[in-house]
Parts: structure tokens; C-alpha cells; sequence
């Protein structure tokens, strides 16, 4: 029992703001509850075993209420993070991890890196959470030794989970219809459909179509330094229309307790306008974006003579990107772009003692860039990691990378097609680079749950095929980016129990990082006119304070409520030379004061639940360019947004939760009737996330759906 | 348990009082002008001659998609400089002055400023820098004057059939009715020209068209505003300027791989044309009496870096027969501060007291400096400007 409450525990602290019961609560519930709890659990215990930096995570239950479109829109609410957002569902969404830059950030879709050799940017408005149970946010790198050689190789990851499929007792199939509807013509149905195949293995598919005209009014107003209105217009954006379609399959077969394997297929494939900024007597672009995502990867693990854990991961992606300007106003201009990514990687972890483990792995990758231009990579990383586990009061984890990063390249585009190759170098020799990590957790009483926590890391960001080999730009002999971390923290929690029945539980973390990220890539003038080559010349000193509390209070009569606050606090100043004018200042788009805040508030029975989730986001003042002056001065931004859904079993009652794991026969399953509004940025104000890429004012999204 | 939500209330109230530090956001408000006291006599304006300018209104272009284009103005009789003058004085312009301003000239009694991004050339008065309208020329260059008209160079002619050789125009405005009157289409992305007579010579560049550059001058005549011909000069044509003796001055960007960048002197009269091989890269020049100022900023993929000159020459000299067209050019910036300017990006001359304008761009991301040289090459003054300071001319009394 005492077992089963510390997880229960452990269940809250992980997974805060959801709907669950502790485990006795859900013995009366309705088994279409409990079986997403014990989602959860599952998703957590294996946390606490793996981990000794514990994540932020948004999982379940949550995920599903705050109803947002996109990862990116999900990631928004974890702290230490920047999102870079063009507005509008197509507009291109970055995130940065403690002012590392996009490039410095590892996204990793069911433990396989998303790549994009090109500009090494992940747009992550482009990922669906439609088919996402779980998201992760861990600063450095997954404190598990247990992974591939190129996860030690990120300075910030994200890992994203897609749903594995869970059949009820004697249930052969799961599906699922949604469609959503809202404010710029949003149009977005999508459709599940799990099927058992056999008693260990299950095929999921997911489908899911985007379309949205994009056009929301926006508005831009100045007055003068007396207080008159100076102007006062508002605008329609125009060309940011959107179409878009995912189709996700996936066969996974757990043949044994400790082995399985996964066949995984996506498919993305999206046609949009590129609305472009706002400027002065432009208020339409013409650009047209055409993109195609296609993986398929694999996963098989297993262990073997009960110490030897052996994971296989093979992965091959094709990324198609066609780009068009048809502005009357612009010159023509057409591009096309190939990448293609073959990646293959072998893990193995060892247990020596019960408190001793070692992993080493090797990852290979290849990159090939063609069309616009020809370029090739070949990637191997080699990784060594051993952690000690001193009776749970002390965890200890080193790691050591080596990355071997092979450049050759052919540049064909139509500017240097008639020109001999001979400046850019065919092939380059091989860029070696060792990078340690450490990561400490340790935790003085196992009676109350406060850790100590800190590592030490580096990591290199490499350039880019862009930062390489673009027309003019770029410049084949960059260095890989340097980024050194050191952070040092305390979560704590508490739990403290109302009665048997009930618990509530109260978390709070708080980090102090200082990074350094040298031979930063910048781009710098070259020569006369308006031209730039890539040099390694910048030097950032990053210092900052994450803290992000969470209470979990269960009420009396099945009400529940949760409150989540996260703050930031950051100086990220730019030091790479005192002439300069900016020498000192805050690096762009960094704000100093960033956080958020959510609170939901639900209640449920049997066969029921009702929930209203309101959630706030603050991004402080911050500069649009290096100089902080008034110039380049970018005022606060704040979000006030506010969720409200119902869900109801409209299957007649049957009483299933004992009686289907009794008798299979004869069970009439759940049918769960959803229906959630939403309603962003509730105050409708007009902000800009990036300079002169206005964001929608109110806006409003309704989705339904039916599940079996 | 107490303690616990003591915590809490600890952290809650310590994150609102943050978010109270910073505030909330306020009304987004007109940037004002900056003035600046310059280290120049404060003399009244009655005091200046006709031909001495009184005033120099600069162009800071702007990093493209910033929309930050702005004016800044130096006072010669109140020593100030007076930086971002044009949203100041026309507050209910939308969104400003606009993105990437790309030519500034004064006509009459007005103030003619190009903006490239923007598509668009306002029209201001030349005082005070109000506007009086604007006259939308889709991806416009460059402005000159003639008889009343304003002439503007476009990289976007008329719509063709293969999308892929859009022929660039110029476009002919008049300066009573702010209406484009007539157009013509010209070579590839044009950039400078001049008027000689009754003829225009622009500069086709062809900058879009890489490896296959423009490299030739279309002649425009001004009467039945048609393309007469085509005259080859060299490789990537840019800037354009006549001399007293209705020569043109052009010169090329080279094609940033084997063409070097090089200055011709181009003589329409006797169509001759001649390259001026002893003065190296020119990206910017002003022709003041006898004299041209330049510099030239080249970029060597052998050291990475940016090799900039600053130089003066004679130009009475050049004429086709001649072995020897020019002197060697001679240093213009004399006190050794030229290697605190990183990116030369405009140079003006004061045709009354000869003072040399010199602005730097720097990373072309961050404000730029604008530097006051006498005639001899001493640095007189500097001075903080807007992003990416280029383009300059005079205000008379």
C-alpha cells in the first residue's frame, strides 16, 4: 500500500494538472478514467526510474485540456523556454532553451531526432498534438544513460511521445473522430482508429487535415508622445492561408516482458502562404510554401540475460521544400529542396551492480541536401555514459560524446554552376569533437522528497548546410558552435493527504543556469552592397532563474483544482567585442521576464466530467535587435486564454468498469461524447512576437469529439 | 502545513511582483527624434551663402523586413544632428517611413525619398520634412530629376511572359501631380542612371541574374521615352555619375568570383569607353569639381575579411587617347581613423567647404555612425545614426 500511495504521489507531482484520483479514487470510477491514469502511471513510474533530473512534462489528461493546436502552442508553458512565433496556424514556430538558440535544441519524435540539415530550425507549429500523449522539456540532455549516442549531443531536449494504443479487456478496435472549427476559417477533422492485432501486438493509424484561410485582423496603433492618436488601423493578414495533411501508422509488438519492437510511418504534406512582415504600404506577400515531410523509422529493444539492455533505432526521412515568390512588386524567384536523412543507431546499457550501470552507443547518420544545392554529411557519434546510484541519497551520471562530422559538397545553384568548384573544398577533413557531461541528483532524506540538483555540460551546434554552402553566404569553413552549460537547482514536494481517499500535492523547482555559448555563428557583412558571409564570431554569457510551482488540490464531492505557475528570469548579453555598440546588451527577442500561469478547475463522476482550464502567458519587454535602444524596444506581451469542455459516456450505462475485466462478453464499451471551446487571447490584445509579424487578436476554436 | 502555503504564497507573490516590475504594456508610442549637439559653431542662417548648404538630410536604409528606414538630419546652423526626424513629424503616417529606403534627393523645394521595400517614393517638404504624398513605384532604385519630372528606377517592369527575365523600367513621374506619367522598360534589375541631354543612361545590372550579369547601359530618350540602345560597359553595373564634362562614371560590382570590381569612365559623345585600372574597387563615389571621393570595400575569401580603401582622384585626365587617364589615387582619410569604420556605406561631399561625409553600417543590424572629415582627411566630428546610414544630400538656405 505504502508502495502504491508513493506512486500515486509520484503520479501527481509528474502529471499535476489532470483530472486523475489517486489509485483508491479511481477503484469507483469509470474504467475509461482509470485506464488514462494508468497511462500515466506507466509514463511516470518509468520516469522516476530513468531520470534523475526529473523533466518538465505535460502528459494525458492535460495535454488534452489545454486543447492546444500544435506542440508549439504546448511548449509555450514550460519555463526557461522563448518561442519564436510568426502568427497564424501556418506561421513558422522555433523554440530556444535558455537563449541557446533554435539551433542548439534536439526535438525528438518517439526518441528519434527530427532533422532539417538545411537551417537546422524545427518548425513545431508543424507538430500535431493530435497523436502526442506526452511532451518533455529536459535542460541539457535525458539524465538516463540509456540512450542513443546522438541524444548526448543536444544542449536542450524535447521529446515527444506518440500514443501507444491500450485495448479494455476483450475490446479489438479503438476510434476516435474529432473535428474542430474556429476563428480564420479553421478547419481541422482528424480520425484514429487502433487495431489489435494480436494479444501483444497492435496497429495504430491517426489522420489528420489542417485548412485554415489564415486571415485575422490585426492591429496596429501609435500615439504621440502628448497622447494623441497618431494612427489607429486594422488590417486583414493576408497569405497566410494553410492546407495541410498528416497521416501517422504504426505497428508496435511487445513479445515480452522486456522486449519489443515499433514500425513507425509519418506523413506531412502542407501548401501555404508565407504572409511576410508588416511594413509600411505592404500589406500582402506573395510568397508560397510547399512542404513535404516523410519518415519511416524503427525501434526494437529488448534485454538480454537479464543485465544487457539493447535498443536498434533505423531511420529514413525525405523533405521536400518548394518556395515561390509571386509578388508582382519582387523579383521572381523559384527554389527547390531535397533532404534526405538515413540514420541508424545501436544503444546498450549494462548493469553490473544494482547500482552501477554503463551504456555505450554509436549512431550513424547521413545528410544529403539536393536540388538548390549539393551537399552531403556524414555523421558518427560514439557516446560512453556510467551511473552510480549511491542507496537513492546520491545519483552520479558522466557521459562522454565524440562526434565525427564528414562535410562534402558540390554546389550547383545557378550562381555557381558556370564557376569552377575550385574555392569550395570537395570534400572536408573530419571534424572531431568530444564533448562531458555531468549530471548530479542527490536527495538527503528519503522521507522528504527534496533533491539537490546540477550538471555540467557542452555540446557543439554544427552549421548548417545553409550556414555552409548558401549562395554567397555561406562560408565552408565555419567551426561548430560552443555552448557550455552549468546549472544547479532544488525541486521539493510535498504531498499531504486529506484521507484515505483523497490527496493533494504541492511541487516547486527552482534552477539557476549559466551558459556560454562561444564561436557563436553570426552572419557578417562582406564586402560592398548588401552581403553576408557566416563567421564564428560571437560570444554570449547567459545567466538565469527558472522556478515553476504546482499544486494539485483534490476537493470534497469530486471537484478538483490545479494551479501551475512557471517564471523565467534571464540576462543574455552579447560580449563579443567591447567597440561594439551592442557590447552588453541583451541579445534579441531574449526577454528578461517571461512566465505563465494555468489553472484548472473540473469535476467528475462515473460517467461525466465538466473542466475549465484558464491558462496566462507573459513575455516581458525585450529589444527586436542587438542595440537596446529605443529603436529596437519590443513591449511586453500577455495572453489570456481560456478553455471550457464537457465529456460524457453515451453509451447507456453498463456498469463495466469491474464488469468488463469479469466478463468480456455481452460488455457494451464506453462511448465518450467531447466537446470543448476555447477561446485565445481573451482580451484581444494586439501584440507582435516577432517585429512586424502581428498576431490574431480574440479568437475562438470549438472540436467535438466521439470516442470508442 | 502552514509552512507549506507559507511557500506558496511566497512564490506566487514573488512572480507577481515581478511581472509588476516590468509592467504591463502601454500604449505604443511615436518614437521622438534625438538631437545631439554637434562640435560646430552655431551660426544664423542669413550668414550662410546661396551655394553653402545649410542642412543634410541622410537616409538610413534599414535591415529589410525591420520597416526601419528613417531620416536623420544634420543642422549646420544650430549644430545638431537630429536623428528619426520623419515619424516625428508625420505621426499618422501608418507604420512610418517604411523598409529599406534605397535613394534621398532634394528638387525644388522638396524632399524625394526612395523606399525600396516599401514600393514607394515619398514626397516630403524639403524644412521641415512633412510629407506632401508618395507615389508608388513597385521595387524602386533611384531617383534623378529633369524639366519638372522625377525619373525612378525599378527592378520590376510590366509583367512579362517568362516570370523568370523580368526586365526592370524606368518610370517617369510628374513632380505637380505625383502621377507616373510614362514608363519604359529597360535591361535587368537597373539600378543608377543620369541625364545627359535628352538621354538617360542607366546602369543594368542584372544582380538577380547570377552568374549571368547585366553588364550594359540602356539609353533612354527622353522625348518619345523609348530604349534607344544598349551600350556594353562592364560586368554588374551599379552607380552612375556624370562629371562636369558629361562623362558618366560607372561602376562595377564584378561578379564576386572571377570579374573584379572596376571603375569605367564612359564618354557618350565620342562613345568611348575606358577602365580606370589604377584605383580598385569602387562601390561609392562623389564627384565634387575635379575630384572624386571613393571608397571601395572588397571581400577576400583568402583572409576572410573586408578590404576597404578610401582614395581620392583627378578626373580631368581621362580621354581615350590617353595612356595615362587619372593620377594614383590619393589618400582621403589622413589621421588613420579609417580603421574604426567597419562597413563604409555612403560618402557625400560638401561642395562649399569640402568636409567629407563618410557613414559606416557596421553589421548593417545596429545603429551606424556618421563621420564628419575636413578636406585634408582630419575627422572633425562623429555621430550615432539610424541602421545602415547611406544615403546623403544638401538642404540650401
Amino acid at each position: 500500500m505504502r508502495r502504491i500511495v508513493s506512486i500515486v504521489f509520484f503520479t501527481l507531482s509528474c502529471v499535476v494538472a489532470s483530472a486523475q484520483m489517486s489509485a483508491t479514487d479511481s477503484l469507483y470510477l469509470d474504467s475509461i478514467y482509470r485506464h488514462l491514469e494508468l497511462d500515466e502511471y506507466t509514463v511516470t513510474a518509468r520516469v522516476k526510474e530513468k531520470d534523475i533530473i526529473i523533466p518538465q512534462t505535460l502528459s494525458g489528461t492535460q495535454l488534452k485540456k489545454m486543447n492546444a493546436l500544435s506542440v508549439a502552442d504546448a511548449i509555450r508553458y514550460f519555463s526557461g523556454v522563448q518561442i519564436k512565433d510568426y502568427g497564424g496556424v501556418g506561421g513558422l514556430k522555433t523554440v530556444n532553451i535558455r537563449s541557446m538558440g533554435t539551433n542548439h535544441m534536439g526535438v525528438y519524435y518517439n526518441g528519434i531526432q527530427l532533422g532539417n540539415a538545411q537551417n537546422g530550425q524545427i518548425d513545431l507549429g508543424k507538430y500535431s498534438l493530435e497523436n502526442i500523449e506526452e511532451i518533455q522539456l529536459f535542460n541539457g540532455q535525458k539524465s538516463d544513460i540509456w540512450q542513443s549516442a546522438r541524444e548526448f549531443g543536444a544542449a536542450g531536449s524535447i521529446y515527444l511521445t506518440t500514443r501507444r494504443p491500450r485495448f479494455e479487456n476483450g475490446k479489438t478496435f479503438n476510434i476516435k473522430g474529432q473535428m474542430r472549427a474556429g476563428s480564420f476559417d479553421l478547419i481541422n477533422p482528424s480520425f484514429l482508429l487502433d487495431v489489435k492485432l494480436s494479444e501483444t501486438m497492435s496497429l495504430t493509424t491517426n489522420a489528420e487535415l489542417v485548412s485554415s484561410s489564415g486571415k485575422y485582423p490585426f492591429r496596429y496603433r501609435r500615439v504621440t508622445p502628448s497622447g494623441e492618436v497618431a494612427y489607429d488601423t486594422t488590417a486583414i493578414r493576408q497569405n497566410g492561408d494553410i492546407n495541410a495533411i498528416r497521416v501517422e501508422a504504426a505497428i508496435n509488438h511487445y513479445y515480452s516482458n522486456t522486449g519489443f519492437w515499433k514500425l513507425q510511418l509519418y506523413h506531412y504534406n502542407s501548401e501555404r502562404g508565407v504572409p511576410g512582415a508588416i511594413v509600411n504600404n505592404v500589406w500582402r506577400n506573395g510568397e508560397r510554401l510547399w512542404d513535404r515531410n516523410s519518415f519511416v523509422q524503427a525501434t526494437w529493444q529488448d534485454e538480454l540475460f537479464n543485465r544487457w539492455s539493447v535498443r536498434v533505432n533505423a531511420k529514413y526521412a525525405n523533405d521536400y521544400t518548394r518556395n515561390i515568390n509571386n509578388d508582382d512588386k519582387l523579383i521572381h524567384v523559384e527554389n527547390q529542396y531535397l533532404q534526405q536523412e538515413l540514420y541508424l543507431t545501436m544503444t546498450n546499457k549494462v548493469r553490473i551492480f544494482d547500482w552501477w550501470d554503463v551504456s555505450a552507443a554509436y549512431d550513424l547518420q547521413y545528410n544529403a541536401l539536393s536540388m538548390y544545392a549539393e551537399a552531403h554529411r556524414f555523421t558518427h557519434w560514439l557516446s560512453v555514459a556510467t551511473a552510480i546510484n549511491i542507496k537513492n541519497y546520491l545519483r552520479l551520471q558522466t557521459s562522454v560524446l565524440g562526434t565525427f562530422v564528414q562535410d562534402c559538397s558540390k554546389i550547383n545553384n545557378s550562381e555557381r554552376a558556370a564557376l569552377n568548384n575550385s574555392e569550395q573544398p570537395a570534400k572536408q577533413a573530419l571534424n572531431t569533437k568530444l564533448t562531458p557531461a555531468f549530471f548530479l541528483s542527490y536527495r538527503p532524506s528519503q522521507v522528504v522528497d527534496l533533491r539537490f540538483n546540477a550538471f555540467y555540460k557542452q555540446s557543439y551546434r554544427y552549421p548548417t548546410f545553409n550556414d555552409l554552402y548558401y549562395t554567397d553566404m555561406g562560408n565552408a569553413y565555419l567551426k561548430p558552435e560552443l555552448a557550455k552549460q552549468h546549472s544547479a537547482g532544488l525541486s521539493f514536494a510535498q504531498p499531504f493527504r486529506i484521507n484515505e481517499l483523497r490527496g493533494s500535492e504541492f511541487r516547486i523547482n527552482a534552477d539557476y543556469y549559466y551558459n556560454r555559448i562561444s564561436d557563436k555563428i553570426i552572419a557578417y557583412p562582406k564586402g560592398q552592397q548588401f552581403r553576408w558571409t557566416m563567421l564564428n564570431l560571437g560570444l554570449v554569457k547567459i545567466n538565469g532563474i527558472d522556478i515553476n510551482a504546482q499544486l494539485h488540490f483534490v476537493l470534497p464531492k469530486n471537484f478538483y483544482l490545479t494551479a501551475k505557475a512557471q517564471y523565467t528570469y534571464q540576462t543574455a548579453i552579447d560580449v563579443t567585442d567591447p567597440n561594439d555598440s551592442y557590447y552588453g546588451d541583451q541579445i534579441p527577442y531574449i526577454p528578461w521576464h517571461s512566465g505563465s500561469a494555468v489553472g484548472m478547475f473540473g469535476w467528475q463522476n462515473d460517467w461525466q466530467q465538466y473542466g475549465l482550464n484558464y491558462s496566462f502567458i507573459y513575455v516581458g519587454e525585450r529589444y527586436n535587435q542587438q542595440e537596446n535602444i529605443i529603436y529596437n524596444y519590443t513591449q511586453p506581451w500577455y495572453t489570456h486564454d481560456l478553455s471550457l469542455f464537457g465529456e460524457w459516456n453515451i453509451q447507456p450505462i453498463s456498469h463495466s468498469a469491474k464488469g468488463a475485466s469479469n466478463s468480456p462478453k455481452g460488455v457494451r464499451y464506453p462511448i465518450i461524447l467531447r466537446v470543448a471551446l476555447d477561446v485565445n487571447n481573451l482580451l484581444s490584445q494586439d501584440y507582435d512576437v516577432i517585429l512586424n509579424y502581428p498576431m490574431p487578436k480574440r479568437n475562438y476554436k470549438c472540436t467535438i469529439s466521439i470516442t470508442y | 502545513m502552514y509552512h507549506k502555503h507559507n511557500i506558496l504564497i511566497w512564490v506566487i507573490g514573488y512572480w507577481l511582483l515581478a511581472i509588476g516590475l516590468t509592467s504591463c504594456r502601454g500604449d505604443e508610442i511615436v518614437v521622438p527624434s534625438e538631437y545631439e549637439l554637434l562640435p560646430i559653431p552655431v551660426r544664423a542662417e542669413s550668414s550662410f551663402a546661396p551655394n553653402e548648404p545649410i542642412g543634410m538630410y541622410l537616409l538610413n536604409e534599414g535591415n529589410m523586413g525591420s520597416n526601419k528606414a528613417s531620416i536623420d538630419y544634420v543642422d549646420f546652423c544650430n549644430g545638431y544632428y537630429i536623428r528619426n526626424i520623419y515619424g516625428e513629424r508625420n505621426p499618422n503616417v501608418i507604420k512610418e517611413l517604411g523598409d529599406v529606403g534605397n535613394d534621398i534627393q532634394v528638387y525644388g523645394n522638396r524632399l524625394y525619398a526612395v523606399i525600396n521595400c516599401s514600393h514607394k517614393v515619398e514626397v516630403m517638404d524639403l524644412r521641415t520634412c512633412r510629407r506632401i504624398g508618395q507615389v508608388d513605384i513597385p521595387n524602386c532604385r533611384y531617383i534623378r530629376f529633369k524639366d519638372g519630372k522625377a525619373y525612378i528606377s525599378s527592378y520590376v517592369g510590366p509583367v512579362s511572359i517568362d516570370p523568370n527575365a523580368q526586365l526592370g523600367a524606368i518610370f517617369e513621374v510628374d513632380t505637380a501631380t505625383l502621377r507616373v506619367t510614362r514608363q519604359v522598360t529597360v535591361g535587368y534589375q537597373p539600378e543608377e542612371f543620369e541625364i545627359i541631354g535628352n538621354h538617360l543612361y542607366v546602369a543594368n545590372s542584372g544582380g538577380y541574374h547570377a552568374p549571368d550579369y547585366d553588364s550594359t547601359l540602356s539609353v533612354v530618350d527622353l522625348t518619345d521615352f523609348r530604349q534607344i540602345k544598349k551600350i556594353p560597359v562592364c560586368v554588374n553595373p551599379h552607380r552612375v555619375r556624370k562629371d562636369q564634362y558629361d562623362r558618366l562614371w560607372i561602376t562595377s560590382r564584378g561578379d564576386h568570383k572571377d570579374v573584379q570590381p572596376q571603375l569605367v569612365c564612359f564618354q557618350p559623345i565620342s562613345n568611348s569607353l575606358l577602365p580606370i585600372a589604377n584605383v580598385p574597387a569602387v562601390s561609392e563615389m562623389v564627384i565634387f569639381g575635379d575630384s572624386m571621393c571613393f571608397y571601395g570595400s572588397h571581400w577576400s575569401d583568402e583572409t576572410m575579411s573586408n578590404t576597404i580603401t578610401y582614395g581620392v582622384i583627378d578626373i580631368r585626365y581621362p580621354i581615350a587617347d590617353s595612356q595615362y587617364p587619372t593620377s594614383d589615387p590619393r589618400p582621403l582619410i589622413t589621421d588613420g581613423t579609417e580603421k574604426n569604420i567597419k562597413i563604409p556605406y555612403g560618402i557625400q561631399v560638401n561642395p562649399y567647404n569640402g568636409d567629407i561625409y563618410i557613414t559606416d553600417a557596421k553589421n548593417y543590424v545596429s545603429s551606424g555612425q556618421l563621420h564628419c572629415y575636413s578636406r585634408e582627411g582630419k575627422r572633425k566630428w562623429s555621430v550615432r545614426t539610424g541602421d545602415i546610414p547611406a544615403h546623403m544630400c544638401f538642404v540650401y538656405r
